[in-house]
């Protein structure tokens, strides 16, 4: 008999941190660990420039954001999200644009935590 | 890693390199990277750390993030040519890799750019070359 097996769609890729370190499980599981203890901290970082309106703090956190993303794939997810809040931030826009696409990151950002934590249920 | 410039082993562990990157995830993988193809490096969070380092360290080539706090790498590269007068390689890392921006890398000193994120074999050629630009244009000389 056929069994159905439903897709759950993966926010996370390793596949660039894989390739990069040529496979080293050490070096990846160091990576993701580093990101699942620096990313609340930008999610906050980029909560409390909102609520302040402070563009210059959101720019800073946004632009941080971008090179980090890529480590675990989240680039493919929500990079135009977080270039898009970037040059917001520098024209001083709209903030309730800036944050319904913050929003987006944030889910993203929660749903990574959880694919990655803990980091030996992914690198073995 | 596909590349047709192959170091012998002795060189590359002479030559010292300086990474400047406040991103702690940034900075570890460069890290990681440098060490795997044999050179040694030093580390450190931004434009003013870096001035430190050059202070007290003799580097061959610098690896340049842009946007950094305290001191971004467009001013770091500038104080490095004006008031340090070193003349070694910087390389700019950055996000925005427009025109625009590799123009203002140029002016501010910097030799090249690489946009990220950071492919393995473009940073590799590119470090590679500046670093032994000299042997390649001589290729006699590598035997004297």
């Amino acid at each position: 008999m056929e069994t159905k097996t439903e897709k759950i769609e993966k926010t996370t890729d390793l596949t660039y941190l894989m390739e990069l370190s040529d496979g080293n499980k050490t070096f990846v599981k160091e990576m993701i660990n580093l990101f699942l203890s620096e990313n609340p901290e930008e999610i906050r970082a980029f909560e409390k420039g909102i609520a302040e309106k402070n563009y210059k703090g959101i720019k800073t956190v946004a632009h941080k954001l971008r090179s980090t993303i890529p480590f675990i794939g989240l680039d493919k997810v929500i990079e135009k999200e977080v270039a898009e809040i970037e040059a917001l931030a520098s024209e001083m826009g709209d903030i309730k644009e800036i944050e319904s696409r913050f929003l987006k990151i944030k889910s993203a950002c929660e749903k990574a935590y959880i694919e990655l934590n803990p980091v030996s249920s992914v690198i073995s | 890693m596909l590349t047709d410039r192959v170091i012998p082993d002795e060189i590359k562990a002479k030559i010292n390199i300086l990474v400047v990157e406040d991103n702690l995830l940034g900075r570890k993988m460069i890290g990681f990277l440098l060490k795997k193809w044999g050179f040694r490096f030093d580390a450190c969070a931004n434009g003013k750390l870096a001035l430190e380092n050059l202070k007290l360290n003799k580097y061959d080539l610098i690896l340049m993030d842009i946007q950094m706090p305290e001191m971004d790498g467009h001013e770091t590269s500038k104080y490095i040519r004006d008031k340090l007068k070193l003349g070694l390689p910087i390389i700019a890392m950055t996000s925005n890799a427009t025109e625009e921006e590799r123009k203002r890398c140029l002016i501010s000193g910097m030799v090249d750019y690489i946009a990220k994120p950071i492919v393995e074999e473009e940073l590799y050629n590119l470090t590679v070359n500046y670093l032994f630009t000299t042997v390649v244009e001589n290729p006699e000389n590598q035997y004297q």
